[in-house]
Formats: structure tokens, sequence, C-alpha cells
């Protein structure tokens, strides 16, 4: 099954790489590379994985945040869900967070709060909200899915990052966002997200996320180790690292359902 | 949330709690299975507080504290342990009250669990919530309630059970549970606030399901259904057993001489049989068409005075449940109501209500979420007293989405009828990454005699509350 994908989007490279003598529109050009960048990320089963945020203000003083997420993909319904789960601070710990998110369809979320065994449907709207306080919405941490956003391709430059060059392209969102728009750099040679840039939605540029430390998985999934938010306005900081990836976990849908997350 | 609190405190005023035998015995019993695997690891966690509460008015209710100033210790440890086949975590909780000498002691977790896939199985003591409703959660009737808590706090005893739960997949979980054993509330002491006008005699408690009051059975099925813009969670529940909050009858309590223990047997015998056989929608008190009832004896026994008070009694009952919760964009939808079969009658509770919530307001990066709710029940004068029976909720609640997690939530709830009312403010931040403070101030007014809130009008309070988690 791999051994397709990958045979499969080997093919698309190269009958793509012949794409731009067919006049292809900055439109479509920024739809495709950001299929290509979906693609590169399609069918990674399941993973778990630590995350530790890191919150300074403008002053240096800093606050930690410690959480792990498992993520099951579902390949036929095009479906992922995921589970959060605090580990600090104190009065968050235990508080967990599961997602379905859908393809082209709002995603569904419930919040579980472990003083009193509840498990509490919430809005998707809250996703432009801030993430525990940090620079992160809860809409910058969930999965990169292009069919949310409508692209368009702005040029090639070299990645901010400095991992070499760079497609550029702005992004603009197709559901409810704290957004106006996105600017994001998308590396040449595997197709990882390098930078984003968040505006807001009176156009002004309110963020800028930068990845790196990218290391490959099960032979083809890049996962970044440490991701930077920067807030222009406010000069706070967040910075989110990654550790202990683990991949083919044999997660089944079963442990992604309301019941399970109150257990 | 809060009001659910209410419900009960109108209701059974219930605040210090008795580990039941069997519940100790389980809780052993769970631990005993956890004790061979100790060597594998066991992860402590847990958190301390300290609160003051202020009363600025002296109790109503004889014996009651008066106005003043209470310290509140509380305190909660959790020990978990991964066993490779299962987990075990147990979490005892503890609070007392310098001033009214309430205190509590509760097993609130005390379980093993394993399973695949496919089917769970856990065994032990456990907190279950049922409902999606913000004032009133009629559904939720797993545990027994813990009232002493500060009102805008749910807070439940451990219940004792075997829980099998299925993921069928399409038709989402199905979870069966076998509740073993029946924790009683405790009524509290005369000094106890907030308590109730009578304080019952628990040592009399009457149960209608006079052989078997201690095993009971429920039933839930949970599942989504997903629309394009839009989901759906649905419950369906069903409960079997003794009724959680009891029916205050008059009777025999707290016997004295002369008054002899076979007296005192068959009066609360006689009272028993007259609730029994009364008719919803009779007129008057309970406790009146009660004695109206009974025979001349007893008619004699009450007017006399001497070993008279009030008894609990556990009523069987058996209870339908739905519960509907739709998120379409910013607007969260709920519906939650219960048909419970009871002494005779069988009536319905309800609560139906909206929330939303708009992001990002006053061009900061808050959220402020509004939510309104509609409470009704049209239960008779023969079941156990709520406070629900046609009440208008609303809140607001302002998160600052700062480091500090602050949130600011001002609250209301006021019945249709009577106007009786309860307003409710608190703020609560961190201060470090391990520690909180929180402030809430309660104000009741209700002065209507049928209104069973009136009992809590002196009851106003603040609590500043600072808290430890380790």
């Amino acid at each position: 099954m791999r051994f397709v994908d990958v045979l499969v989007s080997g093919l698309t490279c190269v009958m793509l790489a012949a794409g731009p003598s067919y006049a292809e529109t900055a439109q479509a050009k920024g739809e495709r590379i950001a299929r290509q960048a979906d693609n590169a990320d399609d069918g990674f089963g399941d993973f778990i994985v630590n995350g530790e945020m890191i919150l300074r203000t403008s002053g240096g003083a800093t606050s930690k945040r410690r959480f792990d997420t498992k993520t099951l993909e579902e390949r036929a319904a095009s479906t992922q869900k995921t589970v959060l789960k605090f580990e600090w601070p104190g009065d968050i710990r235990d508080t967990a967070l599961l997602t379905h998110t859908f393809s082209g369809r709002e995603d569904s979320q419930w919040l579980y709060l472990p003083s009193v065994g509840r498990v509490k449907k919430i809005t998707g709207s809250g996703r432009s909200g801030s993430f525990v306080g940090s620079e992160f919405a809860y809409e910058d941490m969930v999965e990169q899915e292009s069919t949310n956003y409508k692209h368009v391709w702005e040029g090639d430059e070299r990645c901010p990052t400095g991992a070499g060059e760079c497609y550029k392209l702005t992004r603009t969102p197709r559901h409810s966002s704290g957004y106006s728009r996105q600017v994001v750099w998308i590396d040449k040679s595997a197709f990882r997200y390098q930078t984003i840039q968040y505006y807001d939605r009176r156009g002004q540029l309110l963020k800028t996320l930068k990845l790196t430390g990218y290391k490959k998985y099960i032979g083809r999934i890049w996962r970044p180790s440490k991701m930077v938010m920067k807030n222009h306005l406010t000069k706070k900081s967040t910075t989110l690292n990654w550790s202990g990836y683990k991949f083919n976990n044999g997660l089944s849908p079963t442990q992604f359902t309301r019941n399970a997350l109150s257990r | 949330m809060w009001g659910h609190e209410i419900a009960k405190l109108g209701g059974t005023m219930s605040t210090k709690t008795k580990t039941s035998v069997r519940s100790a015995i389980f809780g052993a019993f769970v631990a005993a299975l956890a004790a061979p695997v100790a060597a594998q690891g066991i992860e402590f966690k847990g958190e301390l507080s300290f609160a003051a509460r202020h009363f600025p008015h002296d109790g109503a209710q004889p014996g009651q504290a008066t106005s003043g100033t209470s310290l509140i210790t509380e305190g909660r440890l959790v020990a978990s342990s991964d066993l490779g086949f299962g987990q075990v975590e147990i979490e005892l909780y503890g609070r007392g009250d310098n001033r009214t000498g309430s205190e509590v002691i509760d097993i609130q977790k005390a379980y093993f669990q394993t399973g695949n896939d496919f089917v769970s199985v856990l065994v032990g003591s456990d907190v279950v919530f049922w409902g999606v409703a913000e004032s009133v959660n009629p559904t939720n009737i797993i545990n027994q309630n813990d009232l002493f808590s500060r009102i805008e706090e749910e807070r439940k005893l451990g219940q004792p059970m075997v829980n099998l739960n299925f993921e069928t997949g399409v038709m989402g979980t199905v979870s069966l549970y076998g509740l073993i054993g029946f924790r009683e509330p405790d009524f509290g002491d005369a000094s106890t606030r907030p308590r109730f006008a009578v304080l019952p005699d628990d040592s009399r408690a009457m149960f209608d399901d006079v052989n078997n009051h201690d095993f009971d059975i429920a039933i839930r099925n949970t599942n989504t259904i997903s629309f394009s813009s839009a989901s759906l969670d649905y419950a369906v529940s069903y409960f079997q057993g003794t009724n959680r909050n009891p029916v205050v009858l008059p009777g025999c309590a707290n016997r004295a001489a002369p008054v002899t223990e076979a007296t005192c047997t068959a009066v609360n015998t006689d009272i028993r049989n007259t609730y029994e056989s009364l008719a919803a929608g009779g007129p008057g008190a309970l406790a009146a068409q009660v004695a109206a009832g009974a025979t001349p004896a007893t008619q004699a026994f009450l007017l006399g005075g001497t070993s008279v008070g009030t008894v609990p009694y556990y009523q069987d009952i058996q209870q339908v449940g739905l519960e509907l919760a739709y998120a379409s964009g910013d607007w969260l939808w709920k519906f939650e109501g219960i048909r419970r079969y009871a002494s005779g009658e069988d009536f319905f509770g309800g609560v139906f209500g909206a929330e939303y919530r708009f992001n990002n307001v006053f061009g900061g990066s808050g959220d402020l979420t509004i939510a309104g709710e509609y409470a009704y029940d049209d239960r008779s004068s023969l079941q156990p007293i709520t406070v629900f029976d046609d009440d208008v909720f609303a809140s607001v609640r302002y998160d600052f989405n700062n480091p500090y997690g602050t949130a600011i939530t001002l609250s209301g709830l006021r019945d249709v009828n009577t106007d009786g009312s309860v307003y409710n403010l608190e703020v609560s931040s961190r201060l470090t990454d391990s520690t909180t403070v929180n402030f809430t101030a309660t104000h009741i007014n209700s002065s209507s005699p049928t209104d069973p809130l009136t009992v809590l009008n002196n009851d106003d309070f603040y609590e500043l509350k600072f808290s430890y988690f380790f």
C-alpha cells in the first residue's frame, strides 16, 4: 500500500513537473503545491507525541505547558481524530480535548473536565481562541488540511528557515477562522511547511511561525521537533517542542470516542 | 452546573459523607488487586486548597452557625498505575470546615480497568457524569451528591460499580452499569451551612425496595451524528433502582424515652404505608397529606411531639433519560430530559438551552460565552423537592485567554413563579503554574414560602480560595 502511495505521488510529481508548460494559473499552482504537501503527509496511520510549550512574555517571564497527543488517520473517511491530554499546569492536569477533523467539513470537539468527570461538547468556533494562553490558537495546532483553504502561488524564494528553496503561497480559510489570510513557505525538496505568517481579520501581520528540526519517521513522514510562534503586536513568543514521536501504535477509532475520552 | 447543587440543597441539604462499609470493602478489594504490582511504578498527584468563606448573615435555621468566616481545607490525592494488562486508579478526597464542623472523606475512585478496542471493563468506585446542561442535570443519577462543596461545583461521591462499555462503531458506545451498594447522603449537623430546614434521622431511613435497595442497574448509549456543517451528540439512558434523593416524611425520629422502639417502628411503618397509598395531586404539603391519611394512633403520636421529627424515604424508581447537544458554527443547542416512574406517578423533568461564543471580543484576545436555559419539572408534592420546577438560567463568561487562564463568570437563576433567585460571581486565575486563586460571591434572594430556595435566603457568602497542585 505504502509502495503504491510512493509510486503514485512519484508519478504525480513527474507529471506535474511538466505542468508549468500548460501555463498553469497561480491559483491552480497554489492548490497543486498544497495538495502535494498534503500527500507527503498522508498515510501516517497513527502517531503519539509529547508536547512542551514555553510561553515567554515581552519582559522575559516564562510559563510551561506539557501535554501528550495521539492522532489517528482514517483514510476512507479522510478524517483525523486527535486526543490532546494536559499534564501541566496542575489546574488543567488530565483535562483532555478530543477533535474529529473532517476534510471540507466543520470539526467536532469535546472537552473532558476531570474534576467532575464530564465530557462537554464545544463549538468548533473556539478554534480561533488562544491555546492555553499561548501565542498558538487552537486552529494553529491542528493538521494542515489543504481542503480547508484556497491557495494562490506567489513565487519561489529561499526558505526563511534556511531549508533551501521554498514555494511561497497565500492561503485564505474556507471556514470560520481568526485570520483573514496566511502566507506559507513550503520547501521544494520534501513539501514541508517551513514558515507561516498569520494576518488578522484587519489584514495586519499578527504572528509568524517557524517550524524547524524536521526528522523523517517510518521512512517518509516528516515531523518538526520545534515550532516557534512570535506575536508581532505583543512581542510575546511561544516555543513548542515535540518529542517522543511514535508511529504505528495500532490505535483504533474506538479510542477516540466521547466515552473513551473520560477513561 | 452549580444549579444542580442548589436543586439538591433544596431537596436534601446533604453535607457530610459516610463512606459506606460496602464501598470501603470494594476499595480494599481493588487496592489488593493493585498491591502485587506496586513495584511497577505508581504515579502520585494531587491538590491542596485553603479557603476563607464569609457568611454576612446569621444562619436562619436553629443551631446554624452565625455570621462569620469559615476556614475550609480541601485536599485530593490520586495514585495511578499502569499494570500492562490494565490500569488502577485511586482518588481520595477530603474537606473540612472549622466553624460548622462539617467534613467529608470520600473514596472518589478506586478502580481497576481493562479492555480492548471493542469492550472495556471497570470494577470499583468511580464518578460518572451524565448530562449536557449547565443549570441542572436531571439525567445525572449514577452517583450520590456531596453538597457541602461550593454551589457552582457539582461534587459527587464515589459509587462502587461494575461497568462494561461496548464500542459498536456505527451505533456508538453502549455502557452497562451494575451499581453495588447504595450510598445515603449525610444530612449534616444543626450547625451546618447551608442545610435543609429539617434534619432527617438517617438511622431510620426507609426504602421503597426493602430487600434489594443496594443493587441498581443502568444502561446508556452515546453517539454522534455528523452533518455537513454541524454535529449532534445524543445519549439515551435508563436507570432502575434507588433514587439518590430521598422524600422527607414526618415520623418518629431521634427516639428518646418514654417512646419505645416498638412504638417508633409502628409509627414509621404506618407513615410509610400511608405515603405509599397517596395519589399524586393531593392538597397541601406532603407532611400534611401523610398526617391526614395516617391511623389515629400515628396522628396522636405526631401531635404528642415527643420523638417527632423527619425520616428519609428512598423511592424505587425507573428513569428514562435523553440528552441532545447540537453544535453548529458558534452555537451550541442543548436538551436534557427525564421521564421518571416513582411512587404512583410518572413525571417529566427537563432543561433546554443554548450557548453562544463570541471570539476575540472587545478588540482583545478574550472570548465571551453566553448561555441561557429554561428548566421545567412537573412532579407532584409526593416527590423529592426540586428548585428547578419553572426556572430561567443565564450566564456570561469571559475568558481572558491569557497565560494565567483568567476567567470571570456571572450567572443567575430565577424562578418564574416565585421570583426566588440565585446570583453567582466567580473570578479565577492561575498565580503560578502550580497555584491558583478563586473568588466566589453567591447571593440568594427568596422569600416565597412555597419555594425551597427560601431556606437558603440567609446563606449568601463570599469565598476566597487558594489551591496548590503537586
